[in-house]
């Protein structure tokens, strides 16, 4: 399992794109969820998850919404249209990174 | 699957307290995860403790706990608070009446500044606007604490930042030293009949920053608090 540096980055948009698959999702079940479909590879920390989803939330990207649940009040988070645009941006901009990266990593030999 | 029950619950906001969380709202979002945590342990380990869990759950959190968690939520709620200033500070200036005003106070701190200690005279003038709100807002922090101190007052991060003005009261003495600059710069720009005009329209709109920041924005609370926290049944 990984919690390496190179996701620090990203993590704004795992939550981006995770919240555009489903209606709405709160904070531990997105940390399941990322576990699951990662197969363990990838936890995110409870200390990175929620100043992500705080600042999401702050930039306009993410609405909220309160339900009493099980004795207790839980939090969900779902993308406004403003984070439904910036959800394709950030994919497109990270698809862009890892192209470069695979050029810069495995460059193909020119053959003489 | 076992549950948390309602007295756990109140345990969890009691142990968020405890690791200095004095937000209702972030502790709600804090107990909630904890809570799940505690359920999924459970669904391994059904005998665990209760006090186990919840620790097993914390230490999820790193080294620092909460701490990070509320710093940023804190950051953000300053943010917030400023994008709502621009808000109604723009929703003013596009009604005409907000133009006018300004139009009218400037042009009257522009003949002001044409008086012989017209200068000096402005300086008296913001210095004692700047004093009644300081005393203002030391007043209405007081009130508010008196407030938190009742039973059953949810301490909320937005009410409280509105009711602080974004903590502003700390920087308003820095408008002092501007006006210091001025009056002790021996390139004498305050006599330049554009540096006034300029001068006279800041004056003038830095009044409507204060009534949008100390009045109407505090005036309007309830229904800003509504939005932000729907479920929490605010009167």
């Amino acid at each position: 399992m990984s919690t390496s540096k190179l996701y620090k980055g990203s993590l704004s948009t795992i939550i981006l794109q995770l919240l555009s698959k489903e209606d709405k999702m709160y904070g531990y079940e997105i940390t399941q969820r990322v576990k699951e479909l990662t197969k363990g590879e990838l936890k995110i920390t409870e200390g990175a998850l929620y100043p992500a989803l705080h600042k999401l939330e702050a930039d306009g990207f993410l609405d909220v919404e309160m339900k009493k649940v099980d004795n207790r009040l839980r939090k969900y988070y779902k993308l406004t249209q403003k984070g439904t645009t910036e959800t394709a941006s950030k994919i497109e901009e990270l698809e862009q990174f890892i192209e470069t990266m695979q050029v810069m990593l495995f460059p193909k030999t020119k053959h003489a | 699957m076992k549950k948390v029950n309602k007295l756990q619950i109140e345990r969890l906001y009691e142990f968020t307290s405890q690791h200095y969380v004095e937000y209702y709202d972030i502790q709600t979002e804090l107990v909630d995860h904890l809570a799940n945590g505690i359920e999924q342990t459970w669904e391994q380990f059904p005998e665990m403790n209760f006090e186990k869990a919840l620790k097993s759950e914390f230490k999820r959190f790193g080294v620092f706990g909460f701490m990070e968690v509320v710093e940023k939520r804190m950051k953000f709620a300053t943010t917030r608070y400023y994008k709502l200033i621009g808000k109604e500070t723009l929703q003013f200036l596009k009604a005409g009446k907000a133009v006018f005003s300004i139009l009218v106070l400037s042009l009257m701190f522009f003949v002001l500044l044409q008086l012989q200690n017209g200068l000096d005279i402005l300086m008296s003038i913001i210095l004692l606007e700047l004093f009644l709100l300081i005393i203002f807002l030391t007043i209405k922090k007081r009130k508010y604490e008196k407030k938190l101190r009742q039973k059953d007052k949810k301490r909320l991060l937005l009410e409280e930042v509105i009711e602080t003005a974004g903590h502003s009261a700390s920087v308003l003495p820095l408008i002092i030293s501007f006006f210091n600059l001025i009056e002790y710069s021996d390139l004498n720009f305050h006599e330049n009949i554009y540096f006034q005009l300029v001068l006279a329209v800041i004056c003038a709109v830095q009044l409507l920053l204060v009534y949008i920041t100390y009045f109407h924005i505090p005036k309007a609370k309830e229904e800003i608090l509504q939005k932000a926290y729907p479920e929490f049944e605010l009167v």
